[in-house]
């Protein structure tokens, strides 16, 4: 038997996040045709913002996948399953062994899979005689290896998978109306998963990195990667604002906050505390803090303007804004 | 396609008896329910809405991420799927369920279903286009259509069926239902942002709450309270069955015996009243709070036990931040 791929898919590492491995799987497919961007925006991606309060390299990655992906689909009406749980409980082998299953059908019917390995990959293949998966990851551009047997068996503790099914209509200005709502939801509501103690969500994560880079007491390698993964979560945000202002010219002025948010995310990114050591946050000065000091006044003003531009559907959720 | 041998028995919480009948039927379960109950963590589950309406007893959390864990924990593959019915992908996931079911009955296994309350999918009719549904009540066997499959008065939906299966040593079955129940004791809400609903420990100040202040509903409190009772003669069933499997159990057993001893008369006695819709005179409320207040205190004092237990033991999966488990609906 011979190995089946799907050479079609591609993998950017752009957004930083479980957006590019979705946005290949769904471009290959046919399934999203707009750019990167509005993807991250219409899931409400770029939105989330949660943090660890000593800025841990897992600031990015610490939420509920499950929860938080299958919205993320439902909102641009893609049908998917999902499974994700510890790879030492007793009964992972069960889950693996469906997990096999589900991708190789999958790919099958043509359509590649989101897998964490470590980080989300793209799996776009697989070879039955030699029992193993091809997969993506954005690093290398070559196709890498993984035998069915060492699927979920990561360095970190979890496995998970996710798979698609159909694609449902949807109509681009209410999809937007819609991620505007779980964005408030995401800037007001904590991760009920986190533990607040250890991490710190939506606009409130401001605080929690403000007091780690005043305090010192911070992860200097995890507090550059957090940063960097949320500079791409606001340039996202600001470019698909933008592009969401053409197909709703009310949400001009939401843009305009994002747009700003954004430009001092490139400041930070460009500072000497980023850039002096490789893949570490140097203690940070004054105009540093001032910069997440600004970012916090963006990010608060662009919620505020949202809240005012669909006061009444967001009243009409009473306390849940999120609940759709 | 029928599945004759299942038949669902209302003892316990629904989604226990439902549980039960499915994998007692199909071989993968054996023993009392009072079993499946504590291994589950299912008998520790106590929620109480602020004015003790009836859907407190099903309103203990999420069900996706309550009852996976507990299913898990029998060494149980298990699927669900669940949502709001207004939902525009609803259609579609109700497709793939109907057909996952229909799947799962050929395999000589039945589903979970919410009816209201669970029931159990036990066999179908693709000439009719059907399902046959037990609710556990004496009616017998009642009629689905797949084109109403997940529609009911409640907005949401939920199917769940189970597959192959892993044997877990019970010392350590044991161990993790003990500390599925110190999680239910310990989060005082788990349908937030919503805060009518009252978990575990700030269950029992719900209920002593409403009925001092005589504001709930009768007949929900009678169901809540006969929910209660059984579920704890359950919990000291289980106990009385495991004891001697982790050391310091017996002193756990004991207090919930002292508690199913003191609060058995008291909730006996007041639930022919309730069940009429007829609130507690005075003196049988007075009493019943009083009762309640040692039965928190006694329930305190074995979660205290519990937690001495658990934390003799390694617990990487709580030592972890997880990627899945509770959320916010949406």
């Amino acid at each position: 038997m011979s190995a089946s791929i799907l050479s079609s898919v591609q993998f950017r590492a752009e957004s930083l996040s479980f957006t590019d491995a979705l946005y290949g799987v769904l471009v290959a497919k046919g399934w999203f045709s707009l750019p990167k961007p509005m993807l991250a925006g219409m899931t409400g991606a770029c939105f989330r913002f949660s943090v660890h309060r000593q800025l841990h390299a897992d600031s990015a990655t610490a939420y509920n996948w499950m929860a938080e992906h299958l919205v993320a689909c439902d909102l641009i009406g893609v049908i998917a399953s999902q499974w994700g749980g510890y790879n030492f409980t007793p009964t992972f082998p069960l889950y693996q062994r469906q997990a096999v299953r589900d991708i190789k059908s999958s790919i099958d019917r043509g359509t590649a899979a989101v897998l964490w390995k470590d980080r989300f990959v793209i799996v776009n293949g697989y070879h039955e005689a030699k029992q193993l998966f091809y997969y993506l990851d954005g690093r290398s551009a070559a196709v890498q290896e993984l035998s069915f047997g060492e699927l979920g068996l990561n360095q970190t503790p979890y496995c998970y998978y996710q798979v698609y099914e159909h694609l449902l209509e949807t109509d681009v200005l209410q999809v937007i109306k819609e991620s505007y709502m779980q964005a408030v939801f995401r800037a007001e509501t904590p991760d009920i998963m986190l533990p607040g103690t250890d991490y710190a969500c939506g606009l409130s994560a401001y605080d929690a990195i403000l007091n780690a880079l005043q305090s010192g007491n911070y992860d200097a390698a995890g507090a550059y990667e957090t940063i960097s993964v949320y500079a791409a979560a606001k340039r996202d945000a600001a470019q698909y604002t933008r592009y969401a202002a053409g197909y709703w010219p009310a949400s001009q002025e939401v843009a305009g906050h994002y747009a700003e948010l954004a430009v001092l995310y490139e400041k930070i990114l460009d500072t000497a505390e980023m850039n002096s050591t490789p893949g570490a946050l140097s203690e940070p000065c004054s105009s540093f803090i001032d910069l997440f000091h600004a970012a916090r006044a963006a990010e608060t003003a662009a919620i505020r303007s949202i809240r005012t531009l669909l006061h009444e559907p967001i009243a009409n959720r009473f306390h849940d804004v999120g609940l759709r | 396609m029928m599945l004759n041998h299942i038949q669902m028995r209302r003892e316990s919480k629904s989604f226990t008896d439902a549980a039960y009948a499915i994998l007692t039927a199909a071989g993968r379960f054996d023993g009392p329910k009072y079993m499946l109950s504590g291994l589950s963590g299912m008998a520790f589950k106590f929620a109480a809405h602020r004015m003790l309406l009836p859907h407190s007893v099903t309103a203990y959390g999420q069900w996706g991420t309550e009852h996976s864990p507990g299913i898990d924990n029998l060494g149980l593959y298990t699927v669900y799927d669940a949502g709001r019915s207004r939902h525009n992908s609803f259609g579609s996931y109700q497709q793939d369920a109907v057909n996952w079911v229909r799947q799962s009955i050929d395999s000589g296994m039945g589903a979970v279903y919410w009816i209201p309350e669970f029931g159990v999918i036990h066999g179908y009719d693709d000439e009719a286009e059907i399902f046959y549904l037990q609710d556990g009540s004496a009616a017998g066997t009642q009629v689905l259509l797949y084109d109403n499959f997940g529609i009911n008065f409640t907005s949401f939906w939920y199917c769940r069926i189970f597959g192959d299966q892993v044997s877990i040593p019970l010392e350590d079955a044991v161990l993790e239902s003990l500390r599925l129940a110190l999680y239910d004791w310990e989060t005082p809400y788990k349908t937030l942002p919503d805060q009518e609903i009252a978990s575990g420990r700030l269950a029992y100040q719900y209920v002593i709450k409403a009925l001092k202040q005589g504001d709930y509903d009768a007949g929900g409190a009678g169901y809540l309270l006969a929910s209660y009772l059984y579920s704890r003669t359950e919990i000291r069933d289980y106990l009385q069955e495991v004891q001697w499997r982790l050391p310091g159990l017996d002193e756990v057993l004991r207090l919930y015996r002292e508690l199913t001893e003191i609060t058995g008369p008291e909730i006996t006695a007041v639930l022919p009243a309730l069940s009429k819709g007829l609130k507690l005179p005075e003196s049988q409320q007075a009493s019943l709070c009083k009762v309640f207040k040692q039965a928190e205190a006694l329930e305190e004092r074995a979660m205290a036990l519990v937690l001495l237990i658990s934390g003799r033991y390694p617990d990487r999966k709580r030592s972890l931040v997880p990627r899945w488990g509770a959320h916010t609906a949406r």
